[in-house]
């Protein structure tokens, strides 16, 4: 389905039909560079925890199917819904990447312990994932506009077709997550989880939106401490939470403990802003975010170009990105950032200094090191 | 034609058995009253109202009578409780999540589970715990909790523009936000169940997740064989409305027994008890959704086929008209199907078939709890099971 075979009508009565183009910065982004440091060292460590199993859940979906889901998917791809990009990245863009949550968790665990990883770590890693995977399909539903006619609107079908698929497929996920860690026997894990779950909802909440899911820059935005509180809750909370959780698995003391929290939710940080620079890395062309690290810097000093970015609160897509992205290439927001995700970085390898000195940490500082390079 | 409606045959009956009166204060907002004017309140709704108003007063009739005082607080409560643990400084957050808790809803999982406790409890003679009370308290708002937060993304799902009678989360703010808030709900109710400290309830619990999910994947497939199609009913029916009663009632007995070898028998019985009321239920809100919108003077059309559903009255009914299955097998999308498909099913002995099944199941039910004490919560069980096949002649 493209947006030329929906009614023109529509079109101008209700906007939201043409399909939204959303950035999602999360852990660094595949459809870029290849090869690069950050890629590097997570297959090193893969050598040295395995590899974490990747979406068995998912793939389950497509085998032993007595609910038909694979029907579903193959009629999901038929639509040209934003959650086949979610999932595109979830499950097929490479294993290096899209499992770095996953792969840190291990990481931990094995320092901490200094033997193989057990089976009940990797499980934990998986439902990390899972739940990570989960929130990123819900991010993904569409909003609709209503009164319309439905029987008039093909697109309007599919947008509601893949929107069920991303609820259902959402929550499946969930359930997998919750019904996975109840097995681990500690009720605290799920406190800590649930917790995180909680504060990733509220994140998504924070903020104003445009109509596609954008998020708009002001005045509470463009101040650093805002950019962290997002941050800590959209991601920072479930890494934390993780951690955290890994430690109790792994029968660790309450220091250790709250250090691995601490530590998740300094990498968590160090890793977003790194993705955020890294979009400036490359030449322009591309949409980002306007709450990006980078932008907020620079707009702290440009004022004039903040309230052109919030003429067009609305439909952020009708701004001048390439305007916008040659303005903060030329002041140093970009400069800022890399400061910003080097401070984080320090506080994270500080709480790395915790944990025994062993392949796994030192594979682990070897990930944080390659945040600070480009 | 009016006079002779299932519907005011039913309320006749239950004028004719119970002559006494019935006081309810339950924080469902209903106020006090007798059954006379319960009757008199209902048939004045009828006119006007739409197809699920009038389930709600048929589940009313059910389930608002005769309360155990202790009973009514837990009901009176638990809405305030579920508010306050919902509560969080970002105020659209918080507005959307409390949206669907207006006191309005039914209480029919909480007032289960409780009951179920009260009978667990009386028959193991611990009645007066308060540390257990509390955690088998928290079963009963997290039933409730996912309940709701199932409705919210059903909403989404079927678009639905408005529930019991007010506009829908979904409609009201919008998709996207309306999921999120359903997570948020169930977040929030997973952090309840985790300070139960049983690591065995929190693993029953959460399967009710994993059969809801898949009794709504279930719903979107379709079967060709008339055995394997009754089957998928079954079994959906078991994941999205069955299994949470079922494993809400275990999880309360789960707290209240002791660790014994060989196990206690009685989380069981309330699995099964909690699995056949449930079905029962569900069969006759089935029958409800054909009923309720007769009396709608000539509209016929049921919600359950509008979305396609073919639920039991309709599979009973294919028996005796099996041209009903290429209409069942395009769920009912073509233009006249929906009504063809109402009047053949009234013409059937559909209905009557799906009411003596839901019989069985609520004579399952009560027969599960057999071996439990005596006493007044285990006469609610069973007038609860009773009840919900009684409130349609």
């Amino acid at each position: 389905m493209k947006v030329s075979s929906i009614s023109k009508q529509i079109m101008q009565g209700a906007k939201l039909f043409r399909m939204p183009r959303r950035c999602n910065h999360t852990l660094p982004a595949t459809s870029q560079i290849k090869v690069n440091n950050w890629n590097v060292a997570l297959s090193e460590a893969e050598k040295i925890v395995g590899y974490p199993t990747s979406f068995v859940s998912l793939s389950e979906l497509v085998q032993n199917d007595p609910t038909d889901k694979a029907v579903h998917i193959r009629k999901l791809i038929a639509s040209d819904h934003p959650v086949l990009k979610t999932m595109k990245r979830l499950i097929y863009d490479g294993k290096n990447n899209m499992q770095a949550r996953g792969m840190l968790i291990l990481l931990l665990s094995h320092s901490i312990t200094d033997a193989p990883v057990s089976n009940e770590q990797r499980k934990l890693a998986e439902i990390v994932e899972m739940i990570h995977a989960a929130q990123c399909i819900h991010k993904s539903i569409v909003d609709t506009p209503k009164n319309s006619d439905q029987n008039f609107v093909e697109g309007l079908q599919n947008i509601e077709y893949g929107n069920k698929i991303s609820v259902l497929g959402g929550d499946y996920l969930l359930a997998n997550a919750l019904v996975g860690m109840s097995t681990f026997g500690i009720p605290k894990i799920i406190d800590l989880v649930a917790h995180a779950i909680v504060e990733f909802i509220e994140g998504e909440f924070m903020c104003k939106e445009d109509m596609d899911g954008n998020k708009i820059p002001s005045e509470d935005t463009i101040d650093i401490t805002y950019w962290e509180k997002q941050w800590k809750l959209s991601a920072g909370s479930l890494l934390s939470a993780g951690y955290e959780s890994s430690m109790l698995l792994a029968k660790q003391p309450q220091d250790i403990q709250i250090a691995a929290k601490n530590l998740g939710l300094h990498t968590a940080l160090a890793i977003q802003a790194y993705d955020e620079i890294r979009i400036f890395s490359h030449s322009s062309g591309n949409q980002f975010s306007f709450c990006s690290a980078p932008v907020i810097f620079h707009l702290q000093e440009d004022r004039e170009l903040l309230h052109y970015i919030q003429q067009f609160q609305d439909d952020l897509s009708q701004v001048d990105y390439n305007k916008v992205f040659n303005a903060v290439i030329g002041g140093n927001g970009l400069e800022k950032a890399k400061e910003l995700c080097e401070e984080h970085v320090d506080k994270s390898l500080k709480y790395l200094k915790e944990f025994p000195d062993n392949n796994g940490r030192k594979a682990y500082e070897k990930l944080l090191s390659a945040l600070l390079r480009k | 034609m009016a006079t002779s409606s299932p519907f005011r045959i039913a309320t006749k009956k239950l004028l004719a058995g119970n002559g006494r009166s019935i006081v309810s204060k339950s924080g469902a907002g209903n106020c006090t009253w007798n059954l006379d004017g319960m009757a008199a309140r209902s048939m004045s709704t009828l006119k006007g109202s739409s197809p699920e108003q009038r389930r709600n007063v048929h589940h009313n009739l059910a389930f608002n009578s005769d309360p155990a005082p202790k009973r009514l607080n837990v009901m009176e409560n638990l809405v305030s409780d579920i508010h306050h643990s919902l509560k969080r400084s970002d105020t659209l957050l918080n507005e959307m999540s409390v949206y669907y808790f207006n006191g309005e809803g039914k209480f029919i999982r909480p007032r289960l589970t409780g009951t179920m406790a009260g009978a667990v409890n009386c028959h193991l003679g611990i009645e007066g715990d308060a540390e257990l009370e509390r955690k088998q308290r928290i079963i009963s708002m997290v039933s409730e909790m996912w309940h709701t937060s199932s409705l919210v993304h059903d909403d989404v799902i079927d678009h639905a523009e408005s529930r019991r009678g007010y506009q829908s989360v979904n409609d009201k703010w919008g998709a996207k936000r309306s999921i999120f808030t359903g997570d948020y709900v169930l977040a929030v109710s997973v952090k309840l169940l985790a300070d139960t400290q049983n690591p065995k309830v929190i693993e029953t619990m959460s399967q009710i997740l994993s059969d809801l999910v898949n009794g709504e994947f279930q719903q979107m497939s379709n079967r060709e064989d008339d055995e394997d199609r009754f089957q998928l009913y079954l079994d959906k029916t078991f994941n999205k409305t069955a299994s949470l009663m079922a494993y809400s009632c275990k999880s309360v007995a789960e707290l209240a027994v002791p660790e014994t070898r060989p196990p206690s028998p009685i989380p069981h019985w309330a699995f099964k008890y909690g699995e056949n009321i449930g079905l029962a239920f569900q069969l006759i809100d089935d029958w409800l959704d054909f009923v309720a919108s007769a009396d709608q003077l000539g509209k016929p059309a049921g919600a359950d086929l509008k979305l396609g559903l073919a639920t039991a009255p309709v599979l009973f009914a294919k028996k005796e008209f099996p041209e009903l299955a290429h209409l069942i097998n395009r769920n009912f999308k073509m233009e006249g199907d929906v009504e063809k498909a109402f009047e053949t099913v009234l013409k059937s002995s559909g209905l009557d078939e799906t009411k003596r099944f839901a019989k069985e199941y609520a004579t399952k039910a009560i027969s599960d709890i057999k071996e439990l004490r005596e006493s007044s919560y285990k006469d609610e069980l069973r007038r609860l099971a009773e009840s919900t096949v009684e409130r349609c002649s």
